[in-house]
């Protein structure tokens, strides 16, 4: 019926249009510059239009609506949002706006966390914006990580490393989770999509690339975050960490505009011969300590390990659309990156086709569809042979052996294995609109995401059948694994709007979501290959197969009551109730309410004071979930081979039919003010967050015969914080401005209860304990130390307890509270600078801090391998290394604080004149230059070596682990840099 | 109703009534990879329930090999790889997550766990078999032998290795009691393998028997059962490259990734000039995974499937040759070396011929998982010190019961 009512009004639709009210107009700001792209609508009606190069609209109305008054809207971010009511008077009505710049948006319309497009005013939690087109102008980011990291408070982005292909971890107001995943789940355009940081291969440290870098920041408009529980309780189970939802760009109203874009720049690892250690070892034979820089002397040889990697990026999209009826975006991309190992590269190409379409004036429907082929090499491959292990625990022992004292095999051996994740991703959503009567409004979002991934790791036969570098591997070797995902996205929600009086008005919604995740899972081994052409499974002398299937959904209910008192004052309230499949038997479904109320005070007739233009303050409560893995409620058994060729069964998971979701309860309030004429705004949110039923991985006792852990809703963690965000348009004059952006978070946490456990280990030297935070490291701490002529250590202390100043000797001395892996603290602070009309500089520091780390590399090197300068110094060794040698506490002697301040950002943008660009003829409308850096400088770190043996980068990490501070043979992050050039048509 | 109403009425009507009457199925979800434990209770998989422990104990079996090889002197390590240096270091103390919690195939060694899943295994599948009638399950007798046989050699290995133990997150025990227990689960496994007439099951139960009743100091029975045993008898655990967990994991970790090498003291050995055919080594001519140790291969089992011997006559003369001493054990001492065409071993000091079946039970049951027992049985020293990278070695001899039981079994502290 649908369907059929769509395609009357689509046929018939050029009739109803032949006769117009043309609008018309210009959009410019205070000093009378054409703000491009601005939105222009008829509130209330499906009319509008974006202004073009000019800053000009045109908005078609059908003469029917001769006569009516109506109000029009301008709006353009950064600037406050602009009404005028006017008369539709045939043949033609002129409205121009000119708005003024602002950092304060109450009227932009959001849509995350909120059942319909809503005005922020409106929202009691904090809801972050990030305008994707301007930050991906500006700062040219690889990936979508890049464009999130410090850009929003309280959104820690965790890169990781610099192997090229992987990805980082995205924290939201910190840590919440004892044993589940503290990502963030993130929307395209209204449904799930698969985000998963671990995926790929699994390379030393893990699987860590991350399934949200497929995307190109080149397609996203915009991105919404809503931070925890307090916002995120419409989306139910699983989104107790936050949401993010990205909008890509969409078709605009007009005749279609052509974007290219060429961005060519490098990777490069800056200073790697100081970055990375010297490697020291007593020749036996002479009793002198000898030293070996192999990064040095590699690059002093013409053979440097490390490599500046090019980066290319060429784009090209074409967006347009026709009044009241379709509107389009379409791109193409080509993105070819190599890391600083010139085998490390990922190849992306990328299309997107986004369709919007207004049947009618009840009806629109908009699709998105998004292919990506993202294809990687991965630089830090096998578990043994990775490039930096093989520097940092090399030895000068090894120089006259084939290692070229190099640990076990040489750059150019470890250059060999073959370390690939390729995905072939689509993403289509579907977005039915309907408003049947000017009360009342729907809307179905529906969508898939369908990624099929195809990952191995390869050991080519060596050419001379030599297995010197990889013992057997070298004979070849290569694990496969080919994955199917897909996320099924339905989601329907209500909205109907009464005027009860004329200040009261409510809004009633009611909507449902269901939610299917499956992933299906074909692996193969192949061992041995007879030729070093031979490079598949099937050619392998031993082959095994397995598969796996992994299958999860949600269903879930929520209706939302809004009441808004004279559009100043709204109260929200709402509740989603949720089942899902990964729930025990036991347990039927959950309840997560909400309540909200937000005040938009300056309105009140009572304010007058002139220094705050704008006030909002805004107080949320909320709940809402996280889901247990898809088995852990089940007792299972693994399907196996046994002997003589027959099938066997293994227990693998003992179940727990009581599982429910873990509980995340937050109460945030804060404020949105404006000052100066709004040219300074402030966001503060203080929230307070419980995380109930808290899901622990307890132990189950090996001696009942099931191995692993048993997933039990026992815990509960605390967790507070406040963010703050402050932006300013310092100067705005018509040839220089200066906007400054902070933004500030603080988080903690600690464990309240671990029903009954006290402590759980989560790796090496990290527990979670109450009284404590999450992973906190725990060792004996080590205060003083004497050392004898050998190095041996002979009076060791250690701190008595925790919080006293006392000592004992380490051997009767707790292992006592040292840190957290993850930062507690992070800002970033950045200006944006227009010295012309035609040149804007902008620059963005970052600054974490709170953060430990366990340098593998460091601790690895001093006890395990003996290669360091300090631990071979024996007698004049560092005492308290001594100390931590002799107790064997070999990752102690790598741990160090990983504070740190960035240059994060840096870039010049030159808007070639209009008349430059007119001359240039073939219909250039604008041409723009970009030079741009990111992760130039490190500016501060809070400590740079550990007993005389350098730390590469603060901001390493093996992100396949969701708490461990472990970190080993990881390449830094890189620095990067870029030239584009962007031409519209 | 107009058109528009109606459609309104028909989405908001079809997902409640969605919720309302078809939640339940609308979240059903496959687990086709996955075997729920209620499927498993069906007298139609009672051969499965016995491979399946058999398959547990099997991978269970090579693991306790490897890893004691290295805590031993029958391997050393070749690797900078934690999980395996521990071992070689002798740092296995309670808290050594591998010990305590890794799986089959992990990297490292997770014995506690793994001998404990194929205890549970044959035990589970022991019971529930016995639930059945023999018209249900004809081979009734003959998998319940089976069962028993098998489950008595994982309480054997438990017993021999941990310092304490503990079975179905039950009280502390005494390696003795668990012992005991292999013993009862022996004689339980002799007696139904003879009712089935199944002489595989019954020889390797009455070696397993004679081995434990050695170990709890009951000579005579010991040589009671190991007399019983025909000659050439070998019970073999079975590997093969079918899957990961079926593999050889002491040729894995030597020849494959090369991170441990032959202990120097299990190299080119000789009897009175002679060759000793029963410890086979090559030297691979180069360093192991470490850059550092020489590294040597093991030829005992040179390919993923090879099999290693669980039950074999070989050690039942052993057994009567440590239970009878003097000329009886010299008798049986050469019965061996005529088997390999080794130099005959004659003495007649009692403390000379003891030394020499340490010497032979060495050399004989090399990497067949008796080495850390005779080590503790015998007195013999560990090392100490620091090895040959300059590291240095704790304390560990039998091993600890792992922080994951104490710590999770309430029965012994634990929550």
């Amino acid at each position: 019926m649908i369907i059929r009512s769509a395609l009357l009004v689509f046929l018939a639709s050029p009739l109803l249009l032949i006769a117009q009210i043309t609008i018309s107009g210009k959009v410019t700001d205070n000093a009378g510059n054409a703000l491009v792209g601005s939105n222009v609508s008829v509130l209330n009606t499906a009319y509008g239009a974006a202004t073009d190069g000019n800053g000009d609209y045109t908005i078609e109305v059908p003469m029917i609506e001769s006569g009516k008054e109506v109000t029009m809207r301008a709006e353009y971010i950064g600037y406050a949002s602009q009404s005028a009511t006017i008369t539709l008077t045939p043949p033609t009505v002129t409205q121009n706006f000119e708005l003024s710049a602002t950092a304060l948006w109450l009227n932009e319309i959001v849509v995350t966390g909120t059942p319909g497009a809503t005005r922020r005013r409106a929202i009691g939690n904090s809801v972050a914006t990030l305008d994707a087109e301007t930050q991906v102008e500006q700062a040219n980011p690889t990936d979508i990580q890049s464009l999130l990291a410090g850009k929003i408070p309280g959104v820690d982005v965790q890169f990781g490393s610099g192997n090229v292909g992987t990805g980082g971890l995205i924290r939201v107001r910190g840590v919440a989770s004892l044993s589940l995943s503290n990502e963030p789940i993130v929307y395209i355009d209204g449904i799930r999509m698969n985000s998963d940081p671990r995926a790929g291969p699994n390379i030393r440290g893990g699987r860590q690339v991350s399934r949200l870098n497929d995307l190109s920041p080149e397609d996203i408009a915009r991105v919404e975050v809503i931070k925890g529980p307090a916002a995120s309780t419409l989306y139910g189970t699983e989104a107790s960490n936050g949401v993010i939802q990205i909008i890509t760009k969409k078709g605009k109203t007009g005749p279609p505009t052509f974007n290219l874009e060429i961005k060519q720049g490098g990777n490069w690892f800056p200073n790697p011969e100081t970055r990375l250690p010297t490697n020291y070892w007593i020749n036996s034979e002479t009793g002198q300590m000898e030293s070996d820089n192999l990064v040095q002397r590699m690059a002093d040889e013409g053979t440097p390990i490390f490599t500046t990697g090019q980066i290319q990026n060429y784009g090209a999209s074409m967006r347009g659309g026709y009044e009241g009826g379709l509107k389009y975006y379409f791109s193409l991309g080509y993105d070819n990156e190599v890391g600083v190992l010139d085998y490390n590269w990922r190849k992306r190409y990328r299309t997107r086709l986004n369709m919007d379409y207004q049947l009618s004036e009840k009806f629109g429907v908009s699709t998105n569809f998004g292919f990506v082929r993202n294809d990687s090499r991965l630089g830090m491959a096998a578990s043994g042979w990775d490039i930096i292990g093989q520097i940092v625990w090399g030895s000068p022992r090894r120089l006259p052996t084939a290692t070229n004292g190099f640990l076990r095999a040489t750059p150019e051996a470890v250059g060999t294995i073959e370390s690939k994740a390729e995905i072939d991703r689509f993403i289509w959503s579907f977005n039915l609109r309907h408003n049947p009567t000017s009360w009342l409004s729907q809307r179905l979002n529906t969508g898939v995401d369908i990624g099929i991934e195809e990952n191995y790791i390869l050991f080519p036969r060596d050419p001379t059948g030599s297995d010197f570098f990889f013992g057997g591997l070298s004979l070849g070797d290569k694990s496969l694994e080919r994955r199917r995902s897909s996320f099924i996205t339905v989601d329907y929600a209500a909205m109907a709007n009464f005027n009860i009086t004329e200040d009261l008005a409510t809004e009633t919604s009611v909507g449902t979501q269901f939610l299917e995740k499956n992933h299906h899972v074909v692996t193969a081994q192949g061992r041995v290959f007879p030729l070093p052409s031979v490079k598949t499974v099937g050619g392998a002398a031993t082959t095994f197969g397995g598969e796996d299937f992994i299958e999860n959904k949600t269903f879930g209910v929520f209706v939302q009551e809004r009441l808004s008192w004279k559009d100043r004052l709204y109260l929200t309230m709402g509740v989603r109730i949720d089942d899902n499949s990964a729930f025990g038997e036991n347990f039927d479904f959950v309840t997560y309410p909400k309540l909200s109320a937000a005040w938009v005070v300056h309105e009140e007739p009572f304010w007058n004071m002139e220094a705050i233009n704008s006030l909002r303050l805004r107080a949320a409560y909320g709940v809402s979930g996280q889901q247990p893995d898809v088995f852990a409620a089940v007792r299972l058994f693994t399907p196996t081979a046994g002997p003589g060729g027959s099938s066997t069964v293994t227990p693998t998971n003992i179940g727990n039919p009581d599982l429910k979701p873990e509980r995340g309860e937050e109460i945030e309030i804060g404020f949105d003010a404006g000052l100066v004429n709004n040219r300074v705004n402030m966001e503060f949110t203080y929230y307070v967050r419980q995380t109930k039923d808290a899901i622990v991985n307890r132990t189950v006792s090996p001696s009942s015969g099931f191995p692993g852990v048993q997933v039990v809703n026992l815990g509960q963690v605390d967790g507070s914080g406040l963010e703050l965000a402050v932006n300013v348009i310092a100067i705005e004059k018509q040839d220089f401005s200066w906007d400054m952006s902070f933004t500030y978070s603080h988080s903690e946490n600690e464990i309240v209860d671990l029903g009954g456990l006290g402590s759980i280990r989560v790796g090496a030297n990290q527990e979670h304990k109450e009284g404590y935070p999450l992973a906190g490291y725990f060792f004996r701490k080590v205060v003083s130390a004497s050392v004898d002529e050998n190095g041996i250590a002979t009076e060791s202390l250690c701190k008595a307890a925790e919080g006293s100043s006392g000592t004992v000797p380490c051997s009767e001395a707790p292992a006592v509270f040292n840190g957290v892996p993850y930062p507690t603290t992070t800002a970033a602070f950045s200006n944006t600078l227009r010295l012309s009309k035609n040149i804007r500089v902008f620059a963005l520091m970052d600054f974490k801090n709170g953060n430990h780390m366990m340098s593998g590399n460091v601790g690895g090197a001093h006890i395990l391998l003996r290669n360091s300068e300090e631990i071979l110094k024996k007698g004049d060794r560092d005492p308290i290394l001594a100390a931590l040698d002799g107790m064997r506490m070999w990752r102690i002697s790598g741990f160090l604080d990983a504070g740190f301040l960035k240059l994060r950002e840096v870039s010049v943008i030159y808007s070639v004149p209009d008349k430059i660009v007119t001359g240039l003829g073939l219909g250039v409308d604008g041409v723009q230059l970009t030079l741009s850096g990111r992760n130039l400088l490190t500016l501060w770190q809070a400590q740079k070596e550990i007993y005389g043996r350098p730390l590469m980068d603060p901001e390493m990490r093996m992100t396949s682990s969701e708490m461990s501070g472990y970190v080993q043979t990881v390449l830094p992050p890189t620095s990067q840099f870029f030239a584009a050039v962007n031409i519209n048509f | 109703m107009n058109k528009t109403s109606c459609a309104s009425t028909f989405l908001l009507g079809f997902t409640l009534t969605i919720f309302l009457t078809g939640c339940d199925n609308l979240l059903d979800v496959e687990r086709p990879t996955r075997v729920e434990a209620d499927a498993l209770n069906d007298p139609k998989l009672a051969e499965t329930l016995v491979n399946s422990a058999i398959a547990d104990f099997e991978c269970a079996y090579t693991n306790y090999i490897a890893a004691t090889a290295l805590l031993t002197d029958e391997l050393m390590v070749s690797t900078e790889f934690l999980n395996v240096n521990n071992w070689d270091l002798r740092t296995i103390y309670p808290d050594n997550s591998n010990l305590g919690t890794a799986g089959c195939t992990t990297f490292g060694f997770g014995i506690w766990p793994t001998l404990q899943t194929a205890r549970w295994q044959a035990e589970e599948a022991y019971a529930i078999i016995e639930s059945f009638t023999t018209t249900e399950v004809p081979e009734q007798t003959n998998l319940l032998a089976t069962a028993a046989a098998y489950e008595g050699y994982a309480l054997t290995l438990i017993g021999e290795g941990f310092c304490e133990a503990t079975v179905n997150v039950g009280p502390l025990m005494q390696p003795s009691d668990i012992l005991k227990m292999a013993e009862e689960r022996f004689t339980k496994a002799i007696d139904l393998a003879g009712t089935a007439g199944n002489n595989d099951i019954l020889n390797m139960a009455y070696v397993g028997r004679a081995r434990v009743r050695l170990d709890l100091g009951n000579t005579s029975g010991a040589a009671a059962d190991a007399g019983k045993i025909p000659e050439g008898f070998v019970k073999n655990a079975t590997y093969s490259t079918a899957s990961e967990r079926r593999e050889n994991r002491i040729y894995d970790y030597n020849h494959r990734r090369i991170m441990v090498s032959v202990d120097p003291r299990f190299r080119e050995l000789e009897v009175q000039g002679t060759p000793d055919p029963r410890v086979p080594v090559t030297d691979a001519g180069r360093l192991g995974h470490d850059g550092v140790t020489d590294l040597w291969f093991q030829e005992l089992y040179p390919e993923a499937g090879s099999p290693i011997p669980l039950a074999t006559w070989d050690e039942a003369q052993l057994i009567i040759a440590e239970a009878e001493g003097g000329q009886a054990a010299v008798a049986a001492i050469n019965l061996l070396r005529e088997k390999e065409g080794l130099p005959l071993f004659e003495s007649s000091d009692s403390q000379e011929i003891t030394n020499q079946i340490i010497e032979e039970r060495r050399r004989e049951l090399w990497l067949q998982s008796h080495r850390l027992n005779d080590m503790l049985r015998f007195g013999l020293p560990f090392d100490t010190g620091v090895n040959h990278k300059d590291q240095i070695r704790g304390t560990t001899t039998c091993l600890p019961l792992p922080d994951a039981e104490r710590k999770s079994n309430p029965n012994i502290g634990g929550s």
